[in-house]
């Protein structure tokens, strides 16, 4: 059988040049995978190979990140909630009808502010490592709070070593069970793209907004405990942003949600992308 | 057992540290990949599944490419010979005795070299737009083959905007017609490595020093005819450096060689992985172990 092959493709949203990998026949059901720092869609690309035969596969990359333009700051608002409009309008322009949804890290926030929006609009939620609760919080989260609570030069300083090498490896390899494991080119490539020009300003803006994450907490929560959505969680317990508190926060308010938890970093998919796949088909295919 | 795991490694040989990717089972037959200029083992990504299902694939990076170690081109003898010295180090280390080469571009002269110098030990080769003919080479050497002629600054100089970014993403497009099949973080990783500290110097050198390998044919192409080792070229015909006579001339030496072409540039596993990687197999299972 000829495998599905994996495009890497943009699309004109509101001006902005959006870059997506797109793989798997479009009559399969609709998957959308949704990451912020410090990977972008690349995150997804082994996970994309384990379930193209089985999925139509959508990972854009946001505005400012990644291969996608790079508005400039005084045209676009770095903000979650400007982010996830942009994604809102790119689901309606791919035609993703009623898309199941994989968020990691500030995906939650960007699929949580369009699920707000549009209830109805995904149909099953899996979330990876990404949080809505207060105590979902880590230590790394806990160590940018003064930046969230008042942003100036000195907290700057608490947060600027996230989008260094060692701050790329604190997502990669921090608690994960074995380096020789993890693929190199994942952090670098990260660097790559984390060290052009004017790329500091914008993550630290976007981190800045992190804030009104927090604050909408409440409101996604009820979301949560009113709609009970099906909900597969897939877990590194040793991310030290969104630990395995964060997952189980989600399943005292959504009983029903199914968790797996990993024994390894923030990117889960380094490690366990191939076991979270079967964990993807059983739960979104069930007759297998 | 996931057959498909890779693992990220490092050996030292002569105190420089040789990284390499390695999948499959590690009783199953052994194919080495070589890969070009400028990327690093990170070109095999995607064939290196496919291949591990039933071989054991290993996949180092040369020195001063990739995650391997560069030391400063003013410390290092950046030769062909020298690159292919730390090679049979690192299939000593390793212990390999019997296997398969895959070689791409910079590739290929390395692995020959290790052929030549090792016949017992080659199972088969496989050459994706790897070359060893003159026919093989386009008129897009002109300006090195300039730098050999007359090894001056200026010349030298000249051949600094081969390692750009826009210069890396050309190789990368040339000659692919559906350029939606690369993926970004092809040519983005390889300009990371080229842009740090004075790699640019490191590849000049080996642009220089390419002239060797030239040098070198007549030698390959005795151990082919002495040796007629199975070979598979694998060859993406819109290459802009390697030349699809380039790979029909294999078949000089080597009448049983097998020659495939495929519709795609230089760097054709980014875009024909599946095809390429059926060729690969098909030709893998008629070797003897």
């Amino acid at each position: 059988m000829r495998k599905q092959a994996i495009y890497y493709k943009t699309i004109n949203v509101d001006g902005i040049n959006i870059f997506y990998r797109e793989a798997g026949d479009k009559s399969k059901p609709q998957l959308i995978l949704l990451n912020g720092i410090p990977n972008a869609s690349s995150a997804f690309q082994e996970l994309i190979h384990d379930l193209r035969e089985d999925f139509y596969l959508v990972a854009p990359d946001f505005p400012g990140f990644g291969n996608s333009d790079i508005p400039n700051k005084e045209n676009f608002d770095y903000t979650f909630d400007n982010i996830s409009l942009s994604i809102e309008k790119f689901i309606d322009q791919m035609g993703l009808t009623h898309p199941n949804v994989y968020a990691l890290g500030y995906g939650g926030p960007i699929t949580f502010r369009i699920a707000s929006r549009r209830p109805d609009l995904f149909n099953n939620y899996i979330l990876q490592n990404s949080n809505v609760y207060e105590e979902g919080l880590g230590p790394a989260m806990h160590n940018a709070a003064p930046f969230l609570q008042d942003r100036h030069e000195e907290t700057e300083k608490l947060v600027k070593p996230l989008l260094t090498l060692e701050g790329i490896k604190l997502f990669f390899l921090n608690g994960a069970k074995d380096i020789a494991n993890i693929n190199p080119d994942g952090y670098l490539n990260a660097l790559y793209y984390l060290s052009r020009p004017g790329q500091e300003e914008i993550q630290l803006d976007l981190l800045y907004d992190y804030r009104t994450n927090i604050e909408e907490y409440p409101k996604w929560q009820k979301f949560l405990k009113e709609e009970q959505p099906r909900i597969l969680l897939v877990w590194g317990k040793n991310d030290v942003f969104f630990p395995l508190s964060a997952a189980e926060a989600i399943k005292k308010d959504v009983p029903s949600a199914e968790l797996h938890v990993y024994d390894t970093s923030h990117l889960a998919l380094e490690e366990h992308h191939e076991g979270i796949a079967v964990r993807i088909k059983a739960f979104l295919m069930p007759a297998n | 057992m996931k057959t498909s795991a890779v693992n990220y490694r490092k050996v030292q040989v002569e105190g420089l540290n040789i990284f390499y990717r390695e999948a499959g089972q590690k009783d199953a037959p052994v194919v080495l990949l070589l890969h070009g200029y400028p990327t690093s083992s990170h070109m095999y990504r995607n064939l290196i599944p496919i291949l591990s299902e039933k071989y054991h694939v290993i996949a180092p990076d040369l020195i001063g490419f990739g995650f391997s170690d560069a030391p400063h081109y003013k410390s290092f003898n950046y030769t062909f010979d020298n690159l292919t010295k730390y090679m049979q180090g690192f299939v000593d280390l390793l212990g390999l005795k019997r296997f398969a080469i895959q070689v791409f571009d910079y590739g290929a002269p390395v692995g020959f070299r290790l052929a030549v110098a090792n016949p017992e030990k080659i199972t088969g080769i496989i050459s994706q737009n790897g070359n060893a003919y003159e026919e093989g080479l386009s008129g897009g050497w002109e300006p090195i083959q300039k730098y050999w002629a007359e090894p001056t600054e200026e010349n030298r100089n000249n051949l600094k905007g081969m390692s750009t970014a826009e210069t890396t993403q050309w190789q990368y497009f040339t000659g692919v017609s559906d350029k939606s099949l690369v993926a970004p973080e092809s040519y983005s990783l390889d300009q990371f490595f080229l842009d740090r500290d004075e790699n640019g110097e490191i590849q000049l050198d080996l642009f220089k020093d390419y002239a060797t390998n030239v040098a070198l044919y007549p030698t390959f192409h005795k151990y082919f005819k002495e040796s007629q080792v199975p070979l598979l070229a694998v060859w993406g015909d819109k290459d802009p450096f390697f030349l699809p006579p380039g790979a029909e001339a294999f078949k000089k030496d080597l009448p049983n060689a097998i020659v495939k072409f495929f519709d795609t540039g230089h760097f054709a596993l980014e875009t024909h992985v599946n095809e390429i990687g059926e060729e690969i197999l098909t030709f893998l299972a008629t070797l003897r172990k």
